[in-house]
């Protein structure tokens, strides 16, 4: 009978643990009955392990244990063998690093006077200075998105009282193309609609867009007839300043005017979205677009629409609040 | 919701909370932090004598049984269970610091922290438990059971509809548990653990040697020649204590099997409980136990040869997990992964 050193030298060379595992017993004399009833498994449960079949054995915990116990048995480093195995590998760190440093660190650490044994103190410190850059980016995402919000709702909340109040007695022609352009502009709808056709236009619409306010508190308190006229008129000129015949013959207009709040969002048949905001009462809107118009209205009774200078009968919607409807040529006998 | 931004800066935290160790598991880490649950206490001179931290872990420890009058260096646990809360709360303070030290320092930190309580400790001992971590600064605090974070954390297939039996060899206590379908179908508790052999080795030597050694030493005698069944070789070991009758300090030595005679009774003890255990389990349970062995954890694991009595007493098959030591706190770690997964059904209610 050969000394475990002896057996493990011979045998060194052998690939399969489960291999080394049986030619070990069969040198020590043992049957798989032997090793079995001293483990206390069964003897399949060795056969199995001999012919690197772990799976059969159970968890991964449990057939470790009996490696282990085995390889006592027939004198094999266990730590050496058991991450050969398929399916044992994970457990090949393990001893190595965490085990040692929990056993033998205690002792060592008392005498060396160390600090806790953080065994992976670099790479935690390389974590820290990555998740210190993160937080810093991060902070300064959050800065910036606070500072665009702010920039956008100092910009968009004085929208609704300038468009409200009758507009400052502005030059028609110093209103640039800049101005209609800049984000946030009191009236952006009506503006980016044209611009997004024809320079030129773009200049002559936001003027009468502007002006219309000027006059029309005036006209909407006295009369809601007169002013449907006048609008008229103001538009009929339009185009002829803008010089466009094309574009006069395609777009409609749609006038809205509000007797109380409501918020209004209306699409022409391009989809392109000429306005989309809540409008205050005592404001009106002159919109371009092709019809026909999807309209939306937060508050019906409280608005008046008028396409091409015509009023529209909303009384239909007369019970309800909000009302969800298309304005146009196509859709002219619906109302 | 101020604490749920700093939870953003802190790392969820599995604390097996030891008598004897105090180990941390960081997710996605591993264990960060493995010390003495210890706390040196200075009293400050003058008047109402306030008493502040000298110490906490592994310098406390090497205090113990070292220090002068005005230090007093205590384990704040007992048999598994907090025995002074407030130096508890303190400890676990400093220790969940620590983890966070290399960080955020402007945040304090707020982790969501699972902290693991014996399965025989009582209302107001666990409700101790949570509240001392909820004080040293955790978000939301977790129970489970030590036998079930063993388990988990050893690797066994506590979700299958077959029986698991975990012993966890704790410093304080002894923990014994059948698991099947991630609930505990027996467990029990003994309040044996590392430290009644430490105090074993203690009395022995006191009564065959007329001579006194501490904690300390003890502890190193167990670590060094300590066994729990007799074995081939005899290791011996050389120690000094101080001779009751000359009350001079004397160098001898032991050997391995003189502690194996001073370790019976606390093995004895562990062994019953263990049978008793066995008797408790209903018998398919039982059967699956019997078929694929029971695994040992906890630091007592690593006493030499503990697993050969266990078999020989049992004639079972008996495995020493992987890293015995850091189980529980693992498989703390991997139940608070699991919180996303399935819920909170691994988890002690209180």
């Amino acid at each position: 009978m050969s000394t475990p050193g002896q057996v493990d030298t011979e045998i060194e060379t052998t690939a399969a643990p489960g291999e080394r595992l049986r030619l070990a017993r069969e040198a020590l004399n043992l049957s798989q009955q032997d090793v079995a009833e001293r483990i206390r498994i069964g003897v399949d449960k060795v056969a199995a392990l001999e012919v690197d079949e772990v799976a059969r054995v159970g968890a991964p915990v449990f057939a470790a244990g009996y490696i282990r116990a085995y390889a006592r048995i027939v004198g094999l480093p266990a730590d050496e063998l058991i991450p050969r195995f398929d399916g044992l590998e994970h457990l090949a760190a393990r001893p190595a690093t965490l085990a040692s440093a929990a056993v033998d660190g205690n002792l060592e650490r008392l005498s060396a006077g160390l600090p806790a044994a953080l065994s992976r103190g670099n790479g935690r410190r390389r974590g820290a200075t990555l998740r210190l850059i993160g937080a810093g980016l991060l902070i300064l995402a959050l800065v910036g998105a606070l500072l665009w919000v702010m920039d956008n709702g100092s910009l968009s909340l004085p929208a609704a009282p300038v468009a409200s109040t009758p507009a400052k007695p502005l030059p028609q022609n110093a209103l640039p193309a800049s101005a209609v352009e800049r984000p946030g502009d009191p009236l952006p709808e009506p503006p980016r609609v044209e611009s997004d056709s024809h320079g030129p236009q773009t200049l002559a619409i936001p003027a009468q867009v502007e002006a219309e306010p000027a006059s029309e508190p005036v006209g909407r308190e006295e009369d809601l007839a007169l002013a449907p006229n006048a609008r008229a008129a103001a538009s009929g000129d339009e185009p002829a300043d803008a010089g466009e015949a094309l574009a006069a013959e395609v777009m409609n207009e749609l006038d809205l005017y509000f007797q109380e709040d409501s918020w209004v969002e209306v699409r022409d048949a391009r989809g392109e979205r000429l306005m989309h905001r809540l409008a205050r009462a005592g404001q009106s809107q002159s919109l371009r677009g092709v019809a026909p118009f999807a309209v939306v209205l937060g508050y019906v009774p409280g608005v008046t629409i008028l396409l091409d200078g015509e009023a529209l009968d909303l009384s239909r919607y007369q019970g309800r609040r909000l009302a969800r409807f298309s304005v146009g040529a196509e859709t002219a006998n619906e109302n | 919701m101020f604490a749920r931004l700093r939870g953003l800066f802190s790392n969820d935290l599995s604390i097996d909370l030891g008598t004897a160790n105090t180990l941390i598991y960081v997710k996605g880490e591993g264990i960060v932090l493995n010390e003495p649950s210890v706390v040196a206490i200075r009293m400050e001179r003058g008047t109402g004598n306030p008493k502040n931290i000298a110490a906490v872990g592994i310098e406390a420890k090497r205090m113990l049984g070292r220090t002068p009058g005005n230090i007093q260096a205590i384990r704040p646990l007992k048999d598994g269970v907090i025995a002074d809360f407030t130096v508890t709360e303190k400890m676990l303070q400093h220790f969940i610091h620590k983890v966070h030290k290399d960080k955020f320092k402007f945040f304090h930190p707020s982790p969501r922290v699972l902290v693991c309580v014996p399965c025989g400790s009582t209302q107001v001992e666990r409700r101790a438990i949570r509240e001392s971590a909820a004080g040293a600064g955790a978000r939301e605090v977790y129970l489970i059971e030590e036998p079930m974070a063993a388990a988990i954390g050893a690797g066994l297939p506590v979700n299958e509809a077959s029986g698991s039996m975990v012993l966890d060899i704790g410093g304080g206590t002894t923990e014994v548990a059948v698991i099947s379908l991630t609930g505990i179908v027996y467990s029990a508790s003994v309040r044996i653990g590392g430290d009644r052999f430490d105090e074993a080795i203690i009395n022995y030597v006191r009564r065959n040697y007329g001579t006194l050694i501490g904690e300390s030493t003890a502890e190193r005698i167990k670590e060094e020649i300590g066994s729990a069944y007799p074995g081939d070789e005899v290791l011996e070991i050389e120690v000094r204590g101080r001779n009751l009758a000359e009350g001079i300090p004397r160098s001898f030595t032991l050997n391995s099997n003189e502690i194996l005679e001073a370790l019976q009774e606390p093995l004895s003890g562990i062994v019953s409980a263990v049978k008793t255990a066995l008797e408790q389990t209903p018998p398919e349970l039982g059967a699956d136990v019997a078929e694929r062995g029971m695994v040992l954890t906890g630091g007592g694991a690593l006493l030499r040869d503990f697993d050969r009595l266990l078999a020989e007493e049992t004639g079972l098959p008996v495995l020493v997990a992987e890293d015995p030591l850091t189980c529980v706190a693992r498989g703390g770690g991997r139940a608070l992964e699991m919180i996303d997964e399935t819920g909170t059904d691994v988890f002690a209610s209180e």
